[in-house]
């Protein structure tokens, strides 16, 4: 179709349409809005049999708006208490805002969803006309054993050599903290710089620490490209260890694409974050992340307005160069760059691939702090960047930006939400005016239509009500951090997320207290509800949908005290299953044996031809495998042993942990794109409305019981004896400059190491 | 006719400067300085005899007090001279059966100044009391006589048997007896024009049978001009040969030296002075001369007569009536105290005030807005739980709010909507009903009942606000003929067919006339015609006639039920008072749903034990009753009137097309005395208002009044084409039609959405196929 056919058929539909609104905001009657909602209600579901329809899904979009601008006109024009009664006003206002906010929002949404673009991997160009690649790991306070595997997983990149350099930029041990006033703070950062320089000249890998510690990571980032040269740079965060095929799925894009600034990839973590772990659905709910990465993140990339998310991504110096490297005023430098450089007419891509694998924080603490960072973050943009109003930016792009940092809103409407049936229940406020047969017409055929739109987009990836789970869990500890950055946009600063961190016994978390309040009040709320609806002889038709509201919060309080109820995580390293052959030599005999998992502490393995004879705890063996011909060889020592389904499974420590031992983990977590796919695959599978609902109600039970145990001291668990992982064994650090590794920038190098 | 035009001005406006800055002047030239006035009587008795009543405006039906405390006000011209005079306000009433004695009363106010209390112990017949006035309470010109009723039942505290009780105000025999001489110019004689025994305002137009068309073309405009300046609605014009000693008004008019004039006409004219005089009979005749030698001499008198003696009459009156009801053309708001309430103290257990809304002609009912009534009320601690306020409308009930609250519950400014589709063109009721029950009702102890305990008050603060509504004229539509004479309002000159000069059907022809100048305001040009309508009719038309072909359409299919009926709002339950003012016809024996409903009802019974099965269907099937009833804007209870032609003894029709604004309205029925005994049923103020949709019958065996909803309607030309009055349109006419709008946005957005689903997948990066 050329384009004057195009605009032969433009023209009428966008009449059409703007015919439509003007119909849609008729003040109709009841029975009109009933007829329409359950007409409309019923195609939608008609269309979303067809997912794979482009057709359809803009028709559902439609007439999910349809349903949206009805509720929308209708709240406005009829619902709103009188201006005359302020105590029922003002509230009644702010609730009614924080709707509209949702409805806004629910549009960008259906924007950036219209049609989540599906890339096709472009072939590499030939090897000698690949470009240069600067890999940087930004660290800061990781653990050197943590940064060890990201490292070795780097160098490990299915990339020619000569090409590819891998930094370590370690603000940890600047020049500023290693001469720092305080003797502890200088004396531990030059401890870690010596380590760090002795694990990346083992690893083959370029150390730097720069002079200052400006601009937090941004201002690490730019000090490493003034270290080097690559026509792309690689960014990884220190535990964010990628698989080898990486540059293989990303790099091909910069040959197609001359104003390719970015190659963004998802982040995939091997973790359970506070909910998952707490809630006991790791591995079997998809993680939060996933509905951006998986939908959003693709979403954006249609609008090429998919960003940076500050790690697993590949971008192109050429393009930094143009606004001198990363952008450092906000806290989110990776968006920010992201938005100036595509201000400035480069183009984004996003590989719906997890290409990486790293750890989200565990504790409720470290999440909650990430969130803070990243929620200041995207509002110091919206407030500092105004992305709506930015020059060269496209219609799309703007409204891609302006929907990213005003999510981060979620927090004002989410508590307000919470808490406004409470003004009914106790004070009998009227702030939303409309009865039982309004609600029915034009409310609950809205959340009707919500959740089906959300089922629809999202069910892949997110189970029912668990959106709103997150968000309150979040909301309550995020209000005052939003309050902060609104007044002072640019006093927020950059705070690491802790990761990798253990809890040795079940305890409720330092947070929790606010989360108690909440609930008590809430579920004292619903109990004072269902007596007055109880003993009222003619209660009003409100109450009763207050009832109801309020129910639904206490059920998402509840949950949530599960949330902040935490397990005793353990475990200090991730496993990933593998399912990799390998032999193991016991007693100088091999045994051939599959790898089933893997972590930076050890293995689990499977013997399929015959157990070791005394295999046992404390049994010593060497793990042997082949790559490229080449044998890797670690020792390794028994921990335990289990049934496994065809046979016994053993759990094996490593006998010792140098820089090769993390160059053979990497090779059998990472060797394998395949390994993070299938276990994000199998995950992805929809949970229905009703099943969700119900196992939502499930937990809020369960977890409300679990939350008060936990505050009453009544946790039972026993103590179990956890060894140790082996200790990292580094060799002295060569004097730099001898193989251009381990730039020192003036600071003694280490001669003699003993990590006791 | 330009006279009629200077006296719609005048009458519309009130004041003679305005009125006739427009209108022919050329018709008090040369006269202004013959009859500034009225032309003084020198007949003996015409000023006064010894004692004369004054009745009061109001009609029986608005002298009805029902329930535990009702309030009316009532309203009576005085003259100067009698004003002065102490007086007497004579209250003549009847009670049900049912009020007990005992601390029954009927207060009586005069202009709010309370000044005597009597019992209301009269159930057999008519009891009169004179109570008297102190001339301090007067004034000259209109009076408010305020009444109120406070009773209570015998023997039932049920909130139902509040509905039984009621204290009749007889409209004939009540009013203000004075013994003052008053000129005979004075307007006041024409006030005190009387009732005759059926309760009706008579108007007789005296001429010889022969000449009964040529009175009636002459004496239209006059008649009307009468009524308004009469201000009743309880009207009826009679042209008789002679005067028949009966009270109400005799119109003479003409030229004694006319050829039509009777002798008796004759000598009453000869001795009459030019223009308009007037003469009281006694007994509440009243002789009204119009001597003029043409027929512009005589409009000329008459709109002298308007401007000049008449003129505190229409001003008074004009300013009576901003007090009695809400005149809801223009957006605004209206509070209780500005329509008269008071906020006493109520100590029963049913309270209950009324105000009347008067929607504009064009007024297009829809839920496109709301009538927002704002309500500052109290209720008093220790109500059972069961207290609540009901808001009814036009006796549908379309909202009601708890009012309980242990403590009692103070209500400021509580926003209520009356939805619109409540309302129609016209007089529209609401009533405002608190059912305040105690505990003490239940022992019923009659003895210990304490009226010191108020249980309600509802502020004068309380108010209504009235929407911009949708504007449009539509035909047929009886509500707006009944309530603003539309669209007979609004035409120049308008076309009455009669079939026969018979004094009977010109009468009927000129008693409807009267109501809808009443309605309008002012006095509707008529061209009178004798016979049948050709069927190239156009134009607006009134058909008066015995010829009925329309009574055959009125059987059982054609007939659906009263739009006011099918707003769907009396789902609220409402103790006794659904059943008590059920919708004539819908509660007919003759109704099979309801036959039906009943017979199975009786039947439930001997079923046993209903299987579950049965159950289920029974309750689905109920549960789809009411659904359907809902969508299609009516009550289950409103079932289709199903009636035979001959049931009728008159029918009212509305037919032609609004586009081209062509209506004729017709009343017929089988002959003159259906037809005379039918209009009389439609014209009884009560069942007039009540008027709706395309046609109505009047029903021979109770005389209800049965209205029937138009299949479909057409629109006159719009008057407001404003961007908002045709949104307000669009809404209510496809919330009527909500399939077609359903099918619109199914199409638009469809469109619109289909567009997008080719457009969105090429536009931006496309996916890789």
């Amino acid at each position: 179709m050329g384009f004057g056919d195009m605009q032969f058929v433009s023209m009428p539909a966008i009449i059409a349409g703007a015919l439509g609104i003007f119909l849609l905001w008729l003040p109709m009657s009841l029975q009109a809005q009933l007829v329409l909602s359950l007409t409309v209600l019923g195609l939608m579901l008609l269309f979303m049999t067809r997912p794979d329809s482009k057709t359809f899904r803009q028709l559902s979009f439609v007439f999910a708006a349809i349903i949206a601008l009805r509720y929308a006109y209708w709240r406005t024009t009829e619902t709103l208490p009188d201006i005359a009664e302020p105590i029922n006003f003002i509230p009644g206002l702010i609730l009614y805002l924080a709707e509209m906010y949702c409805l806004v929002m629910l549009a960008i949404n259906f924007f950036i969803v219209a049609d989540p673009l599906k890339r096709e991997r472009p072939d590499m160009p030939d090897v000698a006309d690949l470009p240069t690649v600067d890999v940087f790991v930004p660290s800061y306070n990781e653990a050197p054993d943590l940064l060890a595997l990201t490292l070795a997983a780097a160098k490990a990149l299915d990339y020619p050599r000569e090409k590819l350099k891998v930094y370590l930029l370690d603000d940890g041990g600047t020049d500023a903290k290693c001469a720092h006033s305080d003797p502890r703070v200088a004396h531990a950062a030059r401890r870690r710089r010596m380590e760090l320089q002795s694990l990346c000249q083992a690893l083959g890998v370029h150390y730097h620490a720069r002079a200052q510690n400006d601009h937090a990571k941004a201002g690490n980032l730019n000090a490493g490209l003034k270290v080097s040269t690559g026509d792309l740079v690689v960014v990884f965060d220190a535990d964010h260890a990628p698989v080898r095929e990486f540059l293989r799925e990303t790099v091909g894009y910069f040959a197609k694409d001359d104003r390719l600034f970015l190659v963004q990839t998802p982040h995939f973590f091997l973790n359970a974050d506070p909910l998952e772990k707490n809630l006991d659905t790791f591995a079997r709910m998809p993680s939060e992340n996933e509905m951006f990465y998986s939908i959003v993140q693709r979403g954006l990339d249609k609008w090429n307005a998919s960003f940076f998310c500050g790690s697993a991504a590949v971008l192109r110096r050429a393009a930094l160069n143009e606004t001198d490297g990363f952008s450092g005023q906000s806290i989110t430098e990776d968006c920010e760059s992201a938005l100036a450089l595509h201000c400035r007419g480069w183009h984004s891509v996003y590989v719906d691939k997890p290409l990486i694998a790293g750890l989200q924080p565990e504790t409720l603490v470290s999440f909650i702090g990430q969130r803070v960072r990243w929620a200041q973050g995207m509002l110091q943009i919206l407030t500092l960047n105004r992305p709506f109003l930015q020059r060269g930016l496209t219609v799309a792009q703007r409204i891609c930006y302006a929907g990213t940092n005003l999510f981060w809103l979620f927090p004002m409407t989410r508590l307000t939400f919470m808490f406004a049936p409470l003004l009914y229940i106790f004070f009998s406020l009227q702030i939303f005016q409309a009865n039982i047969v309004e609600f029915i017409c034009y409310t609950l055929t809205y959340l009707v239509s919500s959740f089906a739109m959300q089922s629809y987009l999202f069910g892949r990836v997110r189970w029912p009500w668990v959106s709103e789970l997150y968000e309150y869990v979040q909301s309550v500890m995020l209000f005052g951090a939003i309050i902060s950055v609104v007044r002072n946009p640019r006093k927020p600063t950059f705070n690491v997320t802790a990761k990798g961190q253990t809890l040795e016994t079940s305890k409720l978390s330092p947070l929790a207290g606010s989360y108690f309040a909440i609930f008590i009040l809430l579920f004292g709320a619903t109990v004072y509800a269902i007596w007055r609806y109880l003993t009222e002889a003619m209660p009003s038709e409100l109450l009763l949908i207050v009832i109801g509201w309020n129910l639904i919060n206490t059920g998402l309080a509840g949950a949530a005290l599960g949330v902040v109820a935490e397990r005793r995580e353990r475990r200090r390293n991730q496993r990933l299953t593998v399912q990799r052959h390998a032999l193991v030599h016991v007693d100088e005999k091999s045994y051939a044996a599959i790898v089933n998992d893997v972590s930076s502490g050890g293995i689990q393995i499977e013997f399929f031809e015959g157990v070791p004879d005394g295999m046992a705890q404390g049994k010593t063996a060497t793990l042997e495998l082949r790559r490229q011909g080449r044998a890797l060889k670690t020792e390794i020592v028994c921990r335990s042993a289990h049934s496994g389904q065809a046979h016994p499974n053993f759990g094996f420590a490593y006998s010792e942990r140098t820089p090769d031992t993390f160059v053979m983990i990497a090779e059998m977590m990472y060797c394998d794109q395949s390994r993070l796919q299938e276990r994000l695959t199998r995950r992805q599978k929809p949970a229905g409305f009703f099943l969700g609902t119900a196992r939502f109600a499930f937990w809020t039970v369960r977890e409300t019981l679990r939350a008060f145990v936990y505050a009453f001291g009544l946790v039972r668990e026993t103590t179990q004896t956890s060894h140790p992982d082996a200790e990292l064994q580094l060799q002295p650090a060569r004097l730099s400059g001898q193989d251009g590794l381990g730039d020192t920038n003036g600071v003694p190098v280490l001669k003699e190491l003993s990590y006791a | 006719m330009r006279n009629l035009a200077v006296l719609t001005a005048v009458l519309l406006g009130g004041v003679v400067h305005a009125a006739l800055a427009d209108a022919d002047t050329s018709l008090l030239t040369g006269q202004a300085d013959a009859a500034p006035e009225l032309a003084q009587s020198t007949q003996p008795g015409d000023s006064s005899s010894s004692q004369k009543i004054l009745p009061f405006v109001q009609s029986a039906s608005q002298m009805r007090l029902t329930g535990e405390d009702d309030t009316r006000r009532l309203h009576v011209y005085l003259a100067a001279d009698q004003a002065k005079a102490a007086g007497f306000v004579r209250i003549a009433y009847t009670n049900a059966v049912s009020v007990l004695p005992d601390g029954a009363t009927l207060s009586v106010s005069v202009n709010d100044t309370a000044v005597s209390s009597l019992p209301i112990r009269s159930p057999q017949g008519l009891t009169t009391h004179d109570v008297k006035i102190d001339a301090k309470l007067l004034h000259a010109g209109w009076n408010t006589i305020t009444l109120r009723a406070r009773q209570h039942h015998r023997v039932d505290c049920s909130m139902e048997a509040v509905y039984e009780l009621w204290t009749q105000i007889d409209p004939v025999q009540s009013g203000f007896v004075t013994q003052a001489k008053v000129s005979s110019a004075d307007p006041s004689i024409l006030m005190s024009a009387g009732r005759t025994d059926t309760g009706l305002t008579e108007l007789r137009v005296i001429g010889p049978t022969g000449a009964t068309e040529a009175m009636a073309r002459q004496s239209l405009p006059v008649i009307q001009s009468l009524a308004l300046l009469l201000g009743r609605d309880d009207i009826k014009v009679v042209f008789a040969e002679a005067a028949s000693g009966k009270p109400g008004i005799e119109l003479y008019m003409g030229d004694p030296a006319g050829k039509l004039q009777s002798p008796e006409a004759r000598s009453i004219l000869s001795t009459a002075p030019a223009g308009l005089s007037q003469q009281d009979l006694g007994n509440g005749r009243i002789r009204v001369v119009l001597r003029g030698a043409s027929e512009q001499a005589m409009a000329t008198a008459l709109v002298q007569a308007i401007n000049g003696p008449f003129q505190p009459v229409m001003i008074g009156a004009k300013a009576l009536a901003q007090t009695s009801h809400i005149m809801a053309d223009k957006p605004g708001r209206t509070s209780l105290g500005a329509l008269g309430h008071s906020a006493d103290a109520f100590a029963g257990r049913l309270f209950r005030t009324s105000v009347e809304i008067v929607m504009p002609e064009d007024f297009y009912p829809g839920d496109y807005a709301a009538v927002n009534m704002r309500l500052s009320a109290a209720t008093a601690p220790k109500l059972l739980p069961g207290a609540q306020l009901v808001v009814r409308v036009n006796e549908k009930a379309v909202t009601s709010h708890s009012l309980y609250a242990a403590d009692g519950v103070t209500l400021r400014d509580k926003s209520i909507d009356l939805p619109l589709r409540a309302f129609h063109p016209g007089i529209n009721k609401v009533d405002v009903l608190a059912e305040l029950p105690r505990e003490d009702d239940k022992a019923c102890d009659l003895a210990a009942r304490d009226e010191e305990r108020p249980r309600f008050l509802l502020l004068s603060e309380t108010s209504f606000d009235i929407p911009s509504l949708a504007r449009a004229g539509r035909l047929p539509d009886l509500a707006a003929f009944a309530g603003r004479g539309y669209p007979f309002n609004r035409q120049d000159k308008v076309q009455l067919f009669v079939e026969r000069a018979s004094p009977a059907q010109l009468s009927v022809a000129a008693t409807l006339l009267v109501r809808l100048a009443l309605g309008a305001q002012h006095p509707v040009s008529t061209n009178l015609r004798i016979g049948a309508p050709g069927a190239d009719l156009a134009g607006t038309a009134l058909v008066v006639g015995t010829d009925d072909p329309s009574m055959a359409e009125l059987d059982g299919k054609s007939l659906r039920a009263a739009r006011f009926a099918s707003a769907g709002f009396d789902s609220v339950t409402t103790g006794s008072v659904a059943s008590t003012q059920a919708i004539p016809g819908s509660n007919a024996g003759a109704d099979m749903q309801m036959l039906l409903q009943a017979f199975q009802d009786k039947t439930a019974d001997e079923r046993g034990d209903p299987s579950v099965v049965a159950r289920v269907m029974d309750g689905l099937q109920r549960a789809s009753d009411m659904v359907n009833s809902w969508l299609e804007y009516r009550d289950v209870a409103d079932q289709p009137p199903h009636l035979k032609a001959s049931e009728a003894l008159a029918t009212i029709v509305q037919t032609g097309n609004g586009a081209l604004s062509s209506t004729v309205t017709t009343v017929s029925a089988a002959n003159e005395d259906d037809l005379q005994q039918g209009v009389d049923a439609l014209t009884e103020p009560s069942a007039w208002n009540t008027l709706r949709g395309g046609s109505a019958l009047v029903r021979r065996s109770d005389l209800a009044v049965v209205s029937i909803q138009p299949s479909a309607y057409s629109f006159y030309p719009l008057t407001d084409t404003s961007l908002g009055n045709l949104r307000r349109l669009a809404a209510a006419w496809l919330s009527d039609h909500f399939i077609v709008y359903v099918g619109l946005i199914l199409l638009l957005i469809g469109s619109f959405g289909l567009w997008l689903g080719y457009i969105v997948p090429r536009k931006g990066v496309r996916t890789v196929p």
